[in-house]
């Protein structure tokens, strides 16, 4: 009886299921745009779909990665089965939960014919995250370690009640790789190549604001979105999915930007945020393109790093109390005893609060030393726990503009110049990013980096053109040391450029230079910056005798903004090559910019090496 | 397809956003393990400039502890905190700033500490007063860890005729 009875409700489960498939192929579900976002289709070269997602548990079709016809069919079959699928081990409807409600509303599906599931784990994760909104979070460039040197994206879910003090509670969506190698050339290799995994994640906010902000010195800006209740449920839907999924990390293009921007594509499709990348996604584009959609964005808040606040913390106070502050964090004792203590409550606050955030910040960057900054913090702090005045909180005024208000990263030139005597014509490229000449507006201030920057020039009396220049990379990041601050600046590049050279006109050489150095500031007009390089330079080519030359030299400069829009920079280098063919340099470079708009930008340049002189007058264009 | 890897190859050999170098310890204890939760393994930016050629992570990944329906794992659950070790993880976790605010009498990390106690909004300014006062309390202990922070908050808030009820239990 009970046999006979569970096969009638067999053989009803199967007829639904037919007509489901029959409805869903009729409509085409399969080719639609939402059900290509649930499962990261992109069209490929060939014109079919591949699915981005590179775990068999993500499908429930075998051929279900190439397959979106036979997955949505699979998907349909496995909705009547409580089976547990995918890595999170869950019946289908409940794994793959935004699936179940997008078909269920496609298709209009009866509940009394497919009896809902409850999916308790999922509740309770919803339950947990209390979630009222999204914010885009946005930790801005960090210099020192390759791979966050453009910035990173995550999602913040903003949880109901928070408030601006507790809202490091709310959890994170976060995508990174799982880095599976201490090498750091396999590293590059994988990470260029997709042969990292790349994962979600859901670490509460303190975690990546302490990450970010405190140990990498990064400032955080945060986009609170404008999503209805129905998409920041659909998102979450489909991040609750994303616990069955990995794909390989492309540094490049499949990265955390990527990768969140197609979350957000799911919780409104209409935003079309993924569609447009195809070679590279930049972190700071992402955010361009959410602050470019109308309404999209209810506010942006600024969150300075520790570093940002010390030295905001620093700049308000007086002549005595900075003095103070150098002196208490090289011997905390200081705190405790007479002349410091008479001043007023509130300003000794003022000082040791600023101490304590220097001397904690010590101790995240210093490795070996930071037991004896742990100790001077608790002596400060000690000091700082008898006094009854309030920390009044420094307005986290940002060093720079927001991140969509830089310039776009792709820069195309055009140049008129002189050199020897002769007049040329210059195309130029570049890739990406920025060079200390770029507006700055929204850059890290002082950071360079350039990738895949190219000149033709064409020489006007001789007739000819040549390839001028190909930077495969160049990097400068300079940190003005200052009492407090005494990080080193350092310099990397390589790439081919045009020499003359012992009776050689046009020569093409490669080079490879690297420096580590110190900088300085000063703000006399608007701000000026001073610099130093100790470096090592290659050169190689059939120009030189032995086919190459290896030496050394310094570098000394300096950068003036003098207004917002108008740069103006110096700088001479001496190298001393004993390596290869014996012989030195002399190099010296003026440059000047001016700012037309944050995405065009003239710029006037003189170039003397050796004996040869150049001017050039260039005009730029960001797109 | 194979230009456009050759491309990418090229453009540099720094990816573009962040892949994790930090890592918090796998739970090896009972719960979560209070204590244990560290930022181990954090590389420091002493050695930078070598950095760029060779890009080095040292540190584990911590998506095995907040991993999305992932089941349960030391002190998470589907990639959320347990309820009952929610204040321990969050004083593990922040235990400098923590400690740097209980000696200024506020701050928002110790606002979001309240709030995790179950302190309501109207006693927040006492709890304040009371962490600033127990600051001492916690040095003379010499013991740096979040537990002891969090036992000597809670012996603070013994005493307070406000408090009293959260802590009896």
């Amino acid at each position: 009886m009970l046999c006979f009875f569970t096969d009638t409700a067999k053989a009803h489960a199967d007829d639904y299921l037919q007509e489901l498939i029959q409805r869903a192929n009729a409509a085409a579900l399969y080719d639609q745009r939402y059900w290509h976002l649930l499962l990261h289709y992109r069209r490929t070269i060939a014109g079919g779909y591949e699915s981005e997602a590179d775990e068999a548990g993500f499908f429930l079709a075998p051929n279900g990665k190439t397959d979106s016809k036979a997955e949505l069919q699979a998907t349909l079959a496995r909705f009547f089965s409580t089976e547990l699928v995918g890595r999170s081990r869950q019946p289908a409807r409940c794994a793959f939960i935004a699936r179940y409600h997008w078909l269920k509303a496609a298709l209009a599906i009866d509940e009394s014919r497919l009896p809902p599931e409850p999916c308790e784990r999922f509740h309770a994760w919803l339950r947990e995250l209390n979630p009222a909104s999204i914010t885009l979070v946005f930790p801005s460039a960090y210099m020192n370690n390759p791979s966050s040197m453009f910035g990173h994206l995550l999602l913040r879910i903003d949880q109901r009640g928070q408030t601006e003090q507790t809202r490091i509670l709310a959890y994170t969506v976060n995508y990174s790789a799982d880095v599976t190698t201490d090498n750091g050339l396999v590293f590059a290799v994988l990470g260029v190549a997709g042969g990292f995994k790349g994962y979600f994640s859901t670490h509460p906010y303190y975690v990546k604001a302490k990450e970010y902000g405190d140990f990498e010195n990064r400032d955080i800006w945060e986009y609170r979105l404008n999503l209805t209740e129905d998409q920041v449920e659909r998102l979450l839907m489909h991040t609750w999915e994303m616990g069955n999924a990995s794909f390989d990390y492309f540094f490049f293009k499949e990265n955390c930007a990527y990768q969140i921007l197609s979350l957000l594509d799911v919780a409104d499709p209409d935003l079309h945020l993924t569609d447009r990348f195809w070679l590279y996604t930049f972190p700071s584009d992402g955010v361009r393109m959410i602050a470019e959609k109308p309404g999209l964005v209810k506010e942006i808040i600024f969150r300075p790093s520790r570093s940002t606040k010390i030295r905001r913390g620093r700049q308000v106070l007086s002549g005595d109390e900075k003095m103070w502050l150098g002196k208490i964090v090289a011997d905390p004792s200081l705190a405790q005893s007479e002349p410091f203590t008479i001043m007023p409550p509130e300003r000794q606050a003022r000082v040791l609060d600023v101490a304590s955030d220097y001397l904690l910040y010590r101790v995240a960057t210093e490795g070996n030393d930071a037991t004896s900054y742990q100790e001077r913090n608790k002596a400060v702090l000690i000091a700082r726990s008898k006094l009854k005045a309030p920390s009044v909180p420094v307005a986290p005024t940002p060093v720079t503009g927001p991140p969509e208000q830089g310039h776009n990263v792709m820069r195309a030139g055009l140049g008129l110049g002189w050199h020897e005597g002769e007049f040329f014509n210059e195309v130029n490229f570049r890739l990406a990013f920025h060079d200390l000449f770029d507006p700055e507006y929204g850059y890290t201030p002082d950071a360079q980096i350039e990738a895949m920057d190219v000149a033709l020039r064409h020489y006007a009396r001789s007739d000819h053109t040549r390839l001028e220049r190909f930077t495969l990379v160049n990097i400068v990041s300079l940190s003005p040391m200052d009492a407090l601050f005494k990080s080193p600046s350092w310099k990397v590049s390589t790439g081919l450029e045009t020499i003359e050279h012992n009776q050689c006109r046009f020569c093409r050489i490669g080079n490879l230079n690297t420096g580590i150095g110190a900088a300085a500031e000063s703000f006399w007009s608007k701000r000026e910056v001073y610099f130093g390089f100790a470096e090592l330079a290659s050169e190689y080519g059939r120009v030189f005798n032995s086919n190459y030359r290896l030496g050394g030299g310094a570098t000394l400069g300096t950068l003036v903004d003098i207004t917002e829009r108008w740069k103006v920079g110096v700088s001479g280098t001496y190298l001393q090559f004993p390596l290869g063919e014996k012989s030195h340099e002399w190099r010296v470079s003026a440059q000047q910019r001016y700012a037309l708009h944050k995405n065009f930008a003239v710029r006037f340049e003189f170039n003397q090496r050796a004996r040869t002189q150049e001017y050039l007058l260039n005009l730029h264009a960001y797109f | 397809m194979i230009r456009g890897k050759w491309l990418r190859l090229g453009v540099t050999l720094a990816p573009l956003c962040a892949t994790p170098v930090w890592a918090i310890n796998p739970d090896n204890g009972p719960g979560c393990g209070l204590g244990k939760l560290a930022w181990s393994d954090y590389r420091n930016q002493k050695s930078i400039a070598p950095q760029v050629m060779m890009a080095t992570t040292n540190g584990t990944f911590g998506s095995q502890t907040f991993g999305i329906s992932s089941g349960t794992s030391g002190c998470t659950n589907d990639g959320t905190i347990m309820a009952e070790e929610k204040v321990n993880v969050f004083a593990a976790a922040n235990y400098d700033t923590l400690s740097q605010e209980m000696a200024q009498g506020g701050g928002e990390y110790l606002a979001s500490l309240a709030e995790l106690m179950g302190i309501p909004d109207e006693h927040r300014a006492e709890f304040f007063a009371l962490a600033q006062v127990q600051y001492a309390s916690l040095v003379q202990s010499g013991d740096r860890t979040p537990a002891t922070m969090l036992t000597v908050l809670h012996r603070g808030m013994e005493t307070h005729p406000n408090f009293a009820t959260l802590t009896a239990h």
